[in-house]
């Protein structure tokens, strides 16, 4: 043989072995079937409950993006990004846990900071974004939360952390490399979900030239299997995904496009690995985030700022034919008396205030610190206003929804109530 | 991560060790002394936790094994002064190939179209494409991008970086840049030859 052939001869033995030890390890059959059923049935005789609480206590931080998610101790966990402003390098991600005897959040903790994230991902950090945390079958917790190096929110990239003692300690974050472009533009919002076999469905949506949205698959232990494009373009992201069986779901997503503003959805018939073109349907959406859960009966209850402008009011909507049309059923937030527009601060004072005493029973101590900061987290020279976004939600397996949303980008609320409350609507 | 480290470590010196201004005036010595100078500058804390690799790191992410390879080539052929240690008709081929992938891959995975070629590095297929592409540039007499393309599979099928997706173990956007700049260089060399022998012709 010609000396000169051996590198070459080399490089085929090297690829080959390579090649068969890839195909053993990725042509591994997935399983595509989702768990089902997602959600829990309350008691039937129970008495229609509603209730509200801050789960944040800081009253200088400007705070969002909240998630929640059921322990299954009972408790809730919340957790949220919180600093000196969006964007900025000392926001870090918050937690806090709901006692459902005593019925009140704790002190609020940082769960994860821009600084100690770098480190562990041995790469520079500059700011930390949305968080999600989810509760795991098997009895992982995950803390799924952006971060980014350079540039803006297009620049984010996903971390993954988990807790095998109820969010009492955390592994150290680790890198999920989903993009091919440096890395960059993934973003977390919607709510995780797991498939039979105990992997993970992640949706996820990127912002960098365009915006569309995912599905992530990830094993047990937070290794990405696979993705599915959810959409493409530049006017979808934040999909939040709804089954209505082990195969069958569909995606909601917030809309970025030009007029008419509507929701956008996608649906899927094996499971996540494909999904049919995005679609508007007939309820308005401002460019806002939105979060959903299946009911009992098989309709879809939802919470978004069915606005075409602005994010003052933020609904409970219902969609009985799995998205394709929505009925208010009540308004969570509104401030329809001053129809987004911005407010001169004497009239707004008075209203936030009872907006917030509606809010908490804490609410007195925490306003009485807060009036003093109404700083531009909602006021500029033009006035204020009110913003109520963000939502995410969640039935926990007691059958009761527990919904977290940004507050006027001071405190993250959380409202809670059962399926008699739903159906006196 | 001590690996992933390593790997960030050595691509974060040899490129400076490549970018050192005057590098190719040092004698022989010399450069390895600068290899040397690099690699601990890569590792040098400049505060915050950080280093230049972690900062490189933060920037583009880990490089992919064929940058790798390619930025050992250019040091290792520095070194031996012999520039370069690659030749031309290797690295035209290298550069052709990397550009292919670069074109297939970035624009449909940054969301121009509805199919996402980035999908296929997480299954057999594309592992597959590759040893035909290994196969077929071996026969060719290709050794540089055939022995890169085999050094990403087992790379991947070891899982020497952060990414379990094979297209990041064989492309990155500074590779593709670079191959797209170093072919229209060359074309325009090929053209500028092209146009100066035809004007000798026409004497």
């Amino acid at each position: 043989m010609r000396k000169d052939r051996i590198p070459g001869l080399v490089s085929i033995i090297l690829a080959i072995a390579a090649v068969a030890a890839l195909t053993l390890r990725q042509g591994a059959n997935v399983d595509w079937h989702m768990q089902w059923p997602t959600w829990h049935r309350a008691p039937s005789d129970a008495a229609p409950q509603f209730a509200s609480d801050f789960a944040s206590s800081a009253t200088d931080r400007f705070v969002h993006a909240a998630s929640v998610a059921a322990l299954p101790d009972g408790r809730l966990l919340s957790v949220w990004f919180g600093g000196s402003r969006e964007g900025a390098g000392d926001v870090n991600i918050f937690g806090a846990f709901y006692d459902p005897a005593a019925r009140r959040w704790g002190e609020e903790r940082v769960l994860a900071t821009t600084r100690g994230t770098g480190l562990a991902l041995q790469r520079f950090v500059r700011k930390l974004g949305n968080p999600v945390v989810s509760q795991a079958p098997d009895g992982k917790l995950w803390l799924f939360y952006v971060s980014v190096s350079m540039g803006g929110w297009a620049g984010s990239a996903l971390n993954a952390s988990h807790s095998l003692d109820g969010g009492a300690s955390w592994s150290a974050p680790r890198r999920l490399i989903t993009s091919p472009f440096f890395n960059i533009s993934t973003l977390v919002k919607g709510t995780p979900f797991y498939y039979r076999d105990g992997s993970i469905g992640l949706p996820v949506y990127h912002e960098f030239l365009g915006k569309f949205a995912e599905l992530l698959r990830l094993d047990g232990d937070g290794n990405v299997l696979d993705k599915a494009r959810i959409s493409h373009g530049k006017h979808s992201l934040q999909p939040v995904i709804v089954a209505s069986g082990p195969a069958d779901a569909v995606a909601l997503m917030r809309y970025a496009g030009e007029h008419p503003k509507r929701l956008l959805t996608s649906h899927t018939r094996d499971g996540g690995r494909h999904w049919q073109r995005p679609g508007k349907v007939a309820v308005a959406n401002s460019n806002a985030a939105v979060a959903a859960v299946r009911m009992p009966n098989g309709a879809i209850l939802g919470v978004m700022n069915d606005l075409d402008d602005g994010r003052h009011r933020l609904s409970l909507l219902v969609s009985r034919d799995d998205g394709d049309s929505w009925q208010r059923l009540t308004e969570l937030e509104d401030s329809a008396d001053f129809g987004g527009d911005r407010v001169p601060r004497q009239a707004y004072t008075p209203a936030l205030q009872q907006k917030m005493l509606d809010s908490s029973s804490r609410s007195p101590s925490l306003w009485a610190r807060y009036r003093a900061k109404l700083d531009r987290r909602v006021c500029s020279d033009s006035g204020c206003r009110f913003v109520f976004d963000y939502p995410f939600m969640i039935q926990a397996p007691d059958g009761e929804y527990h919904i977290v949303y940004s507050w006027n980008k001071s405190f993250i609320k959380h409202v809670r109530f059962n399926q008699a409350w739903v159906d006196t609507l | 991560m001590a690996l992933e480290l390593l790997y960030s470590t050595l691509s974060c010196g040899m490129l400076l060790f490549l970018l050192l201004p005057g590098g190719a005036r040092l004698s022989t010595p010399q450069r390895w002394v600068a290899l040397t100078a690099c690699m601990m500058v890569a590792l040098l804390p400049m505060g915050h936790g950080l280093t230049p690799t972690t900062a490189l790191r933060g920037a583009v992410g880990d490089l992919s094994v064929i940058t790798v390879c390619w930025l050992a080539a250019a040091t290792a052929g520095r070194l031996l002064g012999r520039r370069p240690l690659v030749d031309g008709r290797e690295r035209l081929a290298a550069a052709s190939v990397v550009l292919a992938g670069a074109l297939l891959l970035y624009p449909a995975a940054l969301g121009l179209t509805e199919w996402d070629p980035y999908r296929l590095g997480y299954g057999p297929l594309l592992p597959a494409a590759c040893l035909v592409a290994v196969l077929a540039l071996a026969a060719a007499g290709y050794t540089f991008i055939t022995a890169a393309i085999a050094l990403a599979l087992v790379a991947c099928a070891l899982r020497w970086l952060e990414s379990p997706n094979l297209w990041d173990y064989l492309l990155d956007p500074a590779l593709g840049t670079y191959a797209a700049v170093a072919l229209i260089a060359r074309c325009r060399r090929a053209a500028a030859a092209t146009a100066a022998s035809a004007a000798d012709a026409g004497r």
